[in-house]
């Protein structure tokens, strides 16, 4: 049962892919379609990083246009985060670009260490739960995909964010579809799939954010899962204070939530990372409701990791639907 | 003058009661209907019951499925309560509430499946992106 093993750096993270045997005679080997996979994904990358100049999605946001004519790659990318603020209840918000540049991440912090994330906790604000901005500028972003258009405000600026991860993972792996199992890992968003991971499900393990030990093993078999967590995107600022890369909607400041981590397991990546984003924003209390139904792992201040509904998604009928 | 006996008519010959029809029918009915409840549960029914002689032509030619296309997969998932294992939590985690709040639904212990075979490469690992 090997697989094709392979790992680089895109999207500010590490990108992985596990890919196994094709099913079918005219697919290339696993080798073949694990660098097909890893140049779409620096494609996608290339295309939708905010912290590329030259990128179409910093096109997009310098726009003066109401209407700017689209590639259909960006126009699925809002799509997706337009979809996780309507999931989240417009808590992952994709048009917080201006408070987290404001909270000190304007520029990549790939290869930047993080700050000691206990000392963030310890001079961090009360613990409240975030909430959604009713006036988000989000809900005023239209697409058209028959004019080819976005239609938003100018000024109104769109931040592809953890939903371009968990988009570009289940992207990939529509792309993997016809092998015996895959995983794609988009920097923690990760996308379990093939036949053969039904009856042999990958052992995914939570990885702790305090400790960097395995926190947790939680076997998937197919769908997403995907963490939202402080500790690798933690700064110190200027005046002495700790940000973080997750805004409270309602405030346009850092979030803290009293949980340091959330893992969440859904259908799709896209998902997963939206329920696991809702549940930092959320605190302890409502990341249980949240992850309830599909299942996750939340992670205390305190070290502690709390196992939340099911954790596991069972295969009920696997159906392939011939044209 | 002697009265001239007058013939009696032929006397008609009268058919089975009505109630005896009615029973008799009942009676072949549920005799007819119990041999062939016995037939269907020793699995000979009769409305498919075929000659080996048809079974063998339809051996010798097998169907043949031709599929033309497939499109997508579809996985149709329920959500299970996780087995509550070695394998599966790792010593150092532990469940319960973190104060307020009710506790949540915390994974309850049932018969873990038989481990899979896991795949040789390390096992993928979800973290903070």
């Amino acid at each position: 049962m090997s697989e094709h093993d392979v790992s680089f750096p895109a999207m500010g993270s590490e990108m992985r892919l596990l890919i196994g045997e094709p099913i079918e005679p005219h697919l290339p080997g696993p080798a073949e379609a694990a660098e097909q996979a890893r140049a779409y994904i620096e494609r996608f990358d290339a295309r939708l990083s905010r912290f590329r100049p030259d990128s179409e999605l910093c096109a997009l946001n310098a726009d003066p246009r109401e209407a700017v004519p689209a590639s259909a790659l960006l126009r699925s990318a809002v799509a997706a985060g337009l979809w996780a603020a309507e999931r989240s209840g417009g808590l992952v918000d994709p048009t917080l670009l201006g408070a987290i540049e404001d909270a000190g991440y304007g520029e990549s912090r790939r290869g930047v260490a993080p700050a000691v994330l206990g000392k963030a906790l310890a001079s961090a604000p009360p613990r409240r739960p975030a909430g959604p901005n009713p006036a988000a500028r989000w809900r005023e972003f239209r697409l058209d995909d028959a004019a080819g258009l976005i239609r938003r405000p100018p000024g109104a600026r769109f931040d592809s964010g953890g939903s371009g991860k968990g988009l570009c993972a289940d992207a990939v792996a529509h792309m993997l579809r016809g092998y015996s199992r895959f995983v794609v890992d988009c920097g923690g968003d990760m996308r379990v799939g093939g036949p053969d991971a039904l009856s042999a499900p990958y052992q995914v393990e939570v990885e702790h954010p305090l400790t960097r030990e395995c926190a947790a093993t939680i076997p998937v078999g197919g769908g997403g899962v995907a963490t939202s967590g402080l500790n690798s995107r933690v700064w110190e600022r200027a005046d002495g204070s700790f940000a973080h890369h997750l805004i409270d909607p309602a405030t346009g400041e850092p979030a803290w939530t009293g949980i340091v981590s959330a893992t969440a397991l859904a259908p799709s990546a896209l998902e997963a990372e939206t329920l696991a984003k809702t549940a930092m924003l959320l605190g302890a209390r409502g990341a249980r409701e949240v992850l309830r139904v599909r299942g996750g792992v939340i992670v205390h201040e305190d070290g502690r990791a709390e196992l939340i509904g099911s954790l596991r998604l069972e295969p009920l009928m696997h159906l392939r639907v011939a044209a | 003058m002697t009265e001239q006996a007058r013939p009696r008519p032929a006397r008609r010959k009268r058919g089975p009661r009505p109630s005896t029809v009615v029973l008799s029918t009942l009676a072949a009915f549920l005799a007819i209907l119990a041999f062939l409840a016995f037939q269907v549960r020793a699995g000979h029914d009769p409305a498919l019951s075929r000659s080996s002689g048809q079974v063998a032509a339809v051996q010798q030619q097998p169907k043949r499925i031709v599929v033309r296309k497939v499109e997508d997969d579809y996985v149709i998932t329920k959500v299970v309560p996780a087995p509550r294992s070695a394998t599966s939590v790792q010593p150092a985690l532990t469940t319960g509430s973190s104060g307020g709040g009710s506790p949540a639904p915390v994974v309850t212990s049932s018969p873990a499946p038989a481990p899979a075979p896991a795949p040789a490469a390390p096992a993928p690992v979800t973290r903070t992106s």
